[in-house]
């Protein structure tokens, strides 16, 4: 397959590779394909990278390699023929309570999408979204693509304080906020599995290219899970299909 | 020579110190933001000139510094910003090797040139560690790296197993600068996008550091006249140094403590060496860009 893929410097301790500029599995999935390779090959001077929706940020340490050569050793990689696409990615489904208490914009979402709640749960559950990338904070996973149904602006007025464990909408992406921090996406519902645990020895629930689907559950499942994750007796394995 | 422990305690903190040392590389796929000390050179510098690894902690200083209290003998030195630091009363030496006698007092006082210095103690830290680093955490901080900002009452410890000759590092690798900064820059990702005037505009400016400018960035002033982005981009990834434009203008100057991704256009980068250079910049200085053929 010949794509479009524009390789250009960032700065003099990185470089960029852009894909076409379009939210797709296909454009991310060659994100993940090229981010393989060049883990691999772990060329002299290669730092880490920053994979997102359609583009590679590729960051080197600068005594060791410059802008030029990172790009040679880069474009040397395209003839490698890479695994990425034969791979079969991790499904995790994610718990949701999106009852009354748990949706703070359960009323401005149904208005502005006129629907009513049990088509947007329905709606959010029945898709398999996929990790397209992971920023803004730490372990937040930008989840995609949304039903046409379901998208829907971010509000005026960004919250200063959103709850840890939000489950938010914004445009054509869902997410969930890891920890209290500010932000615009209107909120339908809260999930008690923590995608950030620093202090776990796996800190992060998520990475570019999972897929995830979300289940509905009640609050006294919602609160049940939370104690066992507290309590460190919850099976992590259990959410990995 | 054995080993031995000596310890610093912190009399008051001063505006903001913290542990830093080269950061977190490796964690920003899951958008951990790479911290570390801001001015790298003055960083490296300091700990040469105790005989520590290059990469070892130091203590970054804003502005205005903390009151250390010495408790055995050591070996210091400070570097990058001139914050008046004064050993026993008597004005210290920067960018040399300083020997501390026990129950020493180190202060600091009026800024007078440039923003951040850097502390360097003789000696292997013993600190908190996240992920392989003691800078400060921008999250959960207070549990992750809870030594890393200062506290008054809090005491600073480090393993001494030699002691070295005296180090200095010669005026010409100091920190000085004066009047408006010369900012050298790369062309950004997204340099293209942008129309001439905008471009033109951008580097023919001179711009303030405004008072909401941090770790994460600096924000500065003016906005670029007649700027609207019209499209949203999709976001895409931010190393320090990246310069974006805000949908009404400004330009933001991203640091160590950035988030790793962004929607905003990139016009420039800054090069490794002007990003120590703008660490020493405070709210209210000037700066030009210039672009590095």
């Amino acid at each position: 397959m010949k794509s479009k893929l524009e390789i250009k410097a960032f700065g003099d301790r990185a470089i960029l590779l852009e894909f076409e500029q379009r939210i797709a599995p296909e454009i991310n999935l060659q994100v993940k394909d090229w981010a393989d390779r060049i883990k691999a090959a772990d060329f002299p001077g290669f730092s880490h990278l920053i994979p997102a929706y359609a583009s590679l940020t590729v960051v080197f340490d600068q005594p060791l390699t410059d802008v030029n050569t990172t790009i040679q050793h880069i474009q040397a990689l395209s003839s490698i023929i890479s695994k990425a696409s034969d791979q079969q990615p991790r499904l995790l489904t994610i718990p949701v309570c999106y009852a009354e208490g748990f949706a703070p914009d359960q009323q401005e979402v149904m208005d502005k999408l006129r629907l009513t709640w049990p088509e947007v749960i329905a709606l959010h559950t029945q898709a398999t979204y996929r990790v397209y990338m992971i920023g803004f904070s730490p372990g937040f996973a930008y989840l995609g693509i949304l039903h046409k149904y379901l998208q829907i602006n971010r509000k005026d007025t960004p919250r200063l304080k959103v709850p840890a464990r939000s489950v938010g909408l914004a445009g054509a992406q869902t997410g969930i906020y890891p920890d209290e921090l500010p932000g615009g996406w209107q909120l339908i519902g809260r999930t008690p599995i923590p995608p950030f645990s620093p202090l776990r020895e796996k800190i992060f629930l998520f990475e570019a290219g999972d897929e995830v689907k979300f289940k509905s559950i009640t609050p006294e499942e919602y609160y049940e899970t939370e104690v066992r994750i507290k309590e460190k007796r919850f099976d992590w394995g259990s959410l990995i299909k | 020579m054995d080993n031995r422990q000596i310890s610093i305690k912190v009399d008051h903190a001063g505006l903001q110190t913290t542990i830093q040392d080269m950061g977190r590389s490796g964690y920003q796929a899951e958008g951990i933001p790479v911290g570390g000390a801001l001015d790298q050179q003055a960083a490296l510098q300091a700990n040469y000139l105790v005989g520590n690894s290059l990469t070892a902690p130091v203590l970054e200083i804003t502005l205005l510094g903390p009151k250390l209290l010495f408790e055995e003998d050591t070996q210091i030195a400070i570097t990058g910003a001139d914050l008046s630091a004064r050993l026993d009363g008597a004005p210290a030496p920067m960018y040399q090797t300083i020997f501390v006698q026990a129950n020493s007092i180190l202060r600091f006082g009026k800024p007078k040139k440039g923003c951040r210095a850097y502390l360097a103690i003789g000696g292997a830290w013993q600190v908190t560690d996240w992920l392989g680093s003691a800078s400060q955490a921008t999250q959960h901080a207070d549990k992750l790296t809870p030594d890393s900002l200062l506290k008054k009452g809090q005491r600073l410890t480090l393993t001494v197993s030699t002691s070295i000759q005296p180090r200095q590092i010669s005026p010409s690798n100091h920190y000085h600068n004066e009047g408006i900064t010369s900012i050298e820059t790369l062309p950004g990702p997204d340099f293209e996008s942008f129309e001439r005037k905008h471009i033109a505009h951008f580097f023919a400016q001179s711009y303030t550091i405004t008072p909401s400018s941090n770790r994460m960035g600096y924000r500065l002033s003016p906005n670029i006249p007649s700027f609207t982005s019209s499209s949203e981009r999709i976001s895409s990834g931010i190393v320090p140094g990246t310069i974006q434009i805000t949908n009404n203008g400004q330009p933001i100057v991203l640091l160590a403590d950035a988030q790793t991704v962004g929607g905003y256009p990139r016009i420039a980068n800054l090069t490794s060496e002007s990003l120590n250079i703008i660490a020493q910049l405070r709210p209210g200085n000037q700066l030009r860009f210039i672009l590095k053929a």
